[in-house]
């Protein structure tokens, strides 16, 4: 049994009309047969928020993989609380000199984060802002989600380059051995999961899912932005649209 | 890239989010003629616009308020979705309680939230658009300081404006937390441009998305206020 992960980010109607670069990212590795994986979503009010979502997603996978590695401590929640805390704190940093060097400020690189690492038995989400996450195991009614958290209003969120920041870190224990995970931006939303983000949304996914089973990596990503970008998705949404599936087979 | 979709996914819309919209109108003696009939005609517009686009017509949300007759404000119909709106054939007669009518509006809006809240139902900040041709008859001071103090609580957004060389364009400005600036002068009686507008506008906003700064599109075209 080993991870396959497919992943894509396609860019929003909106984004190509006003010639602005796709502002989701996302990275992920698999580390002693451990996936960690992370979805960013960089809001759309600000220049330079697709660096933020690019440098976030890439440093927190790479942070993480090297403390899941020396640590295999994580299945406890507040342990794996504090390391993730560090892990974003020190990408903070990063944006930080990066706004130092290039006269920039650390809010034009705002981003969302929704991120997975997954263990033997289960695992755990952790979140900022918006996006979601959904897991299943080889038992499909174990099932478990990380939902957005939005302010009074849904075009209102929380970001990475909040202050606010560790109020809003949210992590979640997964109880069960994954054998299905699914992270994504808020744009995927609408037709990857039913109505009310109580679960992911079958007519979509099962048919994504039968095909991934049987496709490589490479091609089976391929896929995934081909349907991403499907025409068919600008009647939903003008946003970017970013979908990471990972597959325990 | 010329990659195609994964075969047989469906790819459909389960959002289910709203931008709420209250039209309060001035329905007074005063706006009878050619005033009433082009008011008529932009909301027929409003209504084709928004049942025009795919992603507006599923979200926004609308409730129309008269004002008008002996001192009276009333809700006209319901709340409705965009794609089940028809567009009503206002009359016009008598005062212009434009008090009445904003406390009438405001209270809808909270209610709808509510639904909403119940419902799971996401939601956009609503839309007040409060149009006068002429000077409130009731005791408005303390609705215009209840209608600023929600738009100021990030409660509403509120879109005043004033039709016609009698209106108290000064008055309109107190219902918004950003005073005499926010009152849009309405040029002639272009009321089909201003619903152009307001639907354009309302496509923007239902889509808006976290982070993002809704751009509205420009107000010249029906709009006399200096820029």
């Amino acid at each position: 049994m080993s991870w396959r992960v497919f992943a894509a980010a396609a860019i929003g109607k909106s984004h190509i009309d006003a010639n602005i670069p796709c502002q989701d990212a996302f990275a992920h590795a698999v580390v002693d047969d451990r996936l960690v994986a992370v979805v960013c979503d960089g809001a759309g009010s600000h220049a330079l928020s697709h660096e933020g979502a690019a440098m976030v997603s890439a440093r927190v996978v790479s942070d993480l993989s090297q403390r899941v590695g020396a640590d295999d401590g994580a299945a406890d929640i507040e342990a794996f609380r504090a390391i993730v805390i560090e892990v974003v704190a020190s990408a903070r940093d990063a944006l930080e000199a990066r706004a130092l060097a290039e006269n920039t400020a650390l809010a034009d690189y705002s981003c969302t984060l929704v991120g997975l690492l997954t263990h033997a038995d289960g695992g755990f989400f952790f979140h900022i802002g918006d996006g979601l996450g959904a897991v299943r195991g080889a038992d499909a009614a174990d099932c478990a989600l990380s939902l957005p958290e939005n302010g009074e209003y849904a075009n209102e969120t929380y970001f990475v380059t909040g202050d606010a920041w560790q109020e809003h870190l949210r992590v979640t224990s997964i109880p069960h051995a994954i054998a299905c995970a699914v992270l994504m931006s808020d744009g995927a939303m609408p037709f990857v999961m039913a109505k009310g983000n109580g679960a992911l949304y079958a007519p979509f996914m099962d048919p994504v899912e039968r095909f991934l089973s049987t496709a490589s990596e490479s091609d089976g990503s391929a896929a995934l932005l081909g349907t991403l970008a499907d025409p068919r998705t600008y009647r939903i949404t003008s946003d970017d649209k970013t979908l990471l599936i990972a597959l325990r087979q | 890239m010329n990659q195609t979709a994964i075969p047989d996914v469906a790819l459909v819309d389960n959002t289910e989010q709203r931008t709420p919209l209250v039209l309060v109108l001035d329905c007074s003696g005063s706006m009878a003629g050619a005033p009433m009939a082009q008011l008529n005609e932009g909301l027929r517009v409003l209504e084709q616009e928004l049942k025009n686009d795919a992603i507006a017509s599923k979200r926004v949300r609308i409730l129309l308020v008269e004002y008008g007759g002996m001192d009276n404000a009333q809700v006209v119909g319901d709340w409705q979705d965009a794609m089940d709106f028809t567009a009503p054939a206002l009359e016009a007669s008598g005062t212009t309680p434009t008090g009445q009518a904003v406390d009438m509006a405001l209270a809808k809006i909270e209610e709808e939230k509510q639904n909403f809240k119940s419902a799971g139902i996401a939601y956009t900040r609503p839309w007040m658009f409060l149009m006068s041709d002429g000077q409130p008859t009731d005791d408005w001071q303390g609705a215009a300081d209840r209608c600023r103090a929600a738009e100021q609580a990030n409660k509403v957004a509120v879109f005043p404006l004033a039709v016609g060389s009698g209106a108290n364009a000064d008055g309109l400005g107190q219902f918004s937390s950003k005073g005499a600036a926010a009152v849009k002068k309405l040029d002639g009686l272009k009321f089909q441009e201003l619903f152009l507008w307001l639907s354009a506008s309302m496509k923007v906003v239902s889509q808006a998305r976290p982070g993002g700064q809704a751009q509205l599109p420009a107000a010249d075209s029906w709009s006399s206020a200096p820029t």
